[in-house]
């Protein structure tokens, strides 16, 4: 693989005129103002926001149920064997992202923006 | 027009002249480096767009602590990599595997012209996960310094070449098979 020079050659072309056309391209696009940083992560501020705000809801009104039924360690083990895992929450979650309406390409660009790497979630499903 | 000239000019106010003088300098270079990448000419010409967005809105922030063209790079690479990421996403709420999607893009691209060799190398370099990627087109295509790859991926010297060797062990004994 070293020695086969032809193998660094460009393998693509691009339409032609394509360099000039871009150019001229990129001279029409309107150039947006210059804004502050965080003006720019507002909107991932929103969905943030909107998602740590389904989570404390979530995580309330668990507490709320489990405070209502006194119940004993041993009964609590017993009867979170009978559960799916986390079903409650998941349940509760989905119906808030749906009722927010977060679409999935706006909770994509909430990953990226975030940093989180696709391979997480790979592993995790 | 040099690096330090377009910046001279962009910091005297003429920005968007500076900016046009920016664009006319690096179109190209930074076309063939996005392309292997985007495996489409329609996907490097939207991914090249914005990163001269992207370049536009972060001038105030460039502090010429690095070179023009490292910082330059720096972003395209993260835009690149924002794509990537956001295909494999995509993917993923899809259930179809973005490594295939971009082989087929390279077979459906009507501005591929290389060989049956250089098809398998591109299609096998889209099956490397996004670092080991970045840092083998860096170095075996454009045989970039590591020093220079290091400031623009923010990866010590030692990662990248771990990573460059892996990478390119992995693409020998792919084609080794195949031919």
């Amino acid at each position: 693989m070293s020695s086969r020079n032809e193998l660094k050659s460009r393998p693509y072309s691009v339409p032609d005129g394509y360099f000039d056309s871009f150019r001229a391209e990129m001279s029409r696009v309107p150039l947006p103002a210059h804004t502050a940083q965080w003006r720019k992560a507002a909107p991932y501020m929103a969905i943030a926001a909107s998602l740590a705000l389904l989570v404390t809801a979530g995580t309330l009104a668990l507490n709320r149920f489990s405070a209502e039924e006194d119940i004993s360690q041993e009964d609590y083990i017993l009867f979170s064997d009978n559960l799916i895992s986390t079903s409650i929450y998941e349940d509760h979650m989905q119906e808030q992202i749906a009722e927010v309406g977060l679409m999935d390409e706006e909770i994509i660009e909430y990953l990226i923006f975030t940093g989180v790497s696709p391979e997480i979630i790979e592993l995790s499903k | 027009m040099t690096d330090k000239e377009i910046m001279e000019l962009y910091r005297s106010g003429s920005r968007e002249k500076a900016f046009a003088l920016l664009v006319d300098a690096y179109t190209e270079r930074l076309y063939w480096h996005i392309r292997r990448f985007a495996c489409s000419h329609d996907d490097a010409n939207d991914l090249l767009q914005d990163i001269f967005i992207k370049v536009w809105t972060s001038l105030p922030t460039f502090r010429e602590e690095s070179q023009l063209f490292t910082w330059l790079y720096r972003i395209a690479t993260n835009q690149v990599l924002n794509h990537l990421r956001r295909q494999r996403f995509r993917s993923l709420v899809s259930f179809e595997s973005a490594s295939l999607m971009l082989e087929k893009k390279i077979d459906e691209d009507p501005h591929f012209n290389g060989d049956e060799l250089q098809r398998e190398l591109h299609k096998a370099i889209q099956r490397l996960p996004e670092k080991q990627r970045i840092v083998f087109c860096f170095r075996y295509f454009d045989e970039m310094k590591y020093e220079d790859i290091s400031e623009i991926t923010d990866t010590s010297v030692g990662a990248l070449k771990a990573s460059y060797h892996h990478a390119y062990n992995k693409i020998k004994d792919e084609l080794q098979k195949k031919f």
